[in-house]
């Protein structure tokens, strides 16, 4: 891998911390792993949304995951019931950066770092020769 | 700031499918844009740990228990998805997601 988690992590500090603490468990998921966290973390945070008085649980997706007969490996379990302890911005700032890493087109394209400028390279970046 | 998702959509996959997706997935709300990521990334997550070759959202919808009110007018978006391939859908995560960066604040307000 060529660029830490915490790396595509940008605005909170809280957050990187939290990659730098568990970035080895999560980036280095297959790409079926990942997406179980993708959905357990945007399930956690619409289930706060929708309802207001819950506390977004993402171990509660996780059970629920594992109840559905789907087994999960202990030690990702470990480290995405960890992330319960993460608050809304820096669940939605965890998702976002595992929605990055997991493509490599994305880690090409540049990092959420750089989201607001064409990355180098794109046809955007190109600006015609006149001379 | 090319900060939107139809230049996301443009600039990896295609103009068409940009044309077709991009101003629809871009004027939803933090919610709508966290269900479809979730469902996306459910029925990804199926095909991808099961030898199933189709799932449909409708499918994992069901079977999740999700309320039809909670998917709500989305429901024929999903299943345009559902005609999409592995990777289209896999970009349309991505851009969703990504678009979600600061907390996914929204043009139109949250529910």
């Amino acid at each position: 891998m060529s660029q830490p988690l915490g790396y595509y992590i940008s605005g909170s500090p809280a957050a990187a911390a939290l990659a730098q603490e568990y970035g080895d468990q999560l980036q280095n998921m297959s790409l079926d792993e990942k997406l179980l966290a993708i959905k357990a973390i945007s399930g956690a945070l619409l289930d706060s949304l929708i309802h207001r008085d819950c506390e977004p649980s993402i171990d509660a997706q996780i059970l629920r995951h594992i109840d559905d007969g789907d087994p999960v490996d202990e030690g990702l379990q470990e480290s995405l019931t960890a992330l319960d302890g993460c608050d809304e911005t820096q669940c939605f700032a965890l998702l976002t950066a595992l929605i990055a890493y997991s493509s490599e087109e994305f880690r090409r394209f540049g990092s959420t770092e750089a989201v607001g400028e064409p990355a180098k390279g794109s046809q955007l970046d190109w600006e015609p020769d006149f001379s | 700031m090319y900060n939107h998702i139809g230049f996301y959509l443009a600039m990896k996959v295609s103009q068409p499918l940009a044309a077709e997706f991009g101003d629809r997935l871009e004027r939803m709300t933090k919610a709508e844009k966290l269900l479809l990521i979730n469902i996306l990334s459910g029925v990804l997550h199926e095909l991808e740990t099961t030898l199933v070759e189709s799932y449909t959202t409708a499918q994992y919808i069901s079977a999740q228990g999700i309320h039809p009110d909670v998917v709500g007018n989305l429901m024929p978006l999903l299943e345009r998805f559902d005609e999409q391939d592995f990777s289209t859908n896999q970009t349309i995560v991505m851009v969703l997601g990504l678009s979600l960066q600061d907390g996914g604040q929204s043009k139109k307000g949250d529910r």
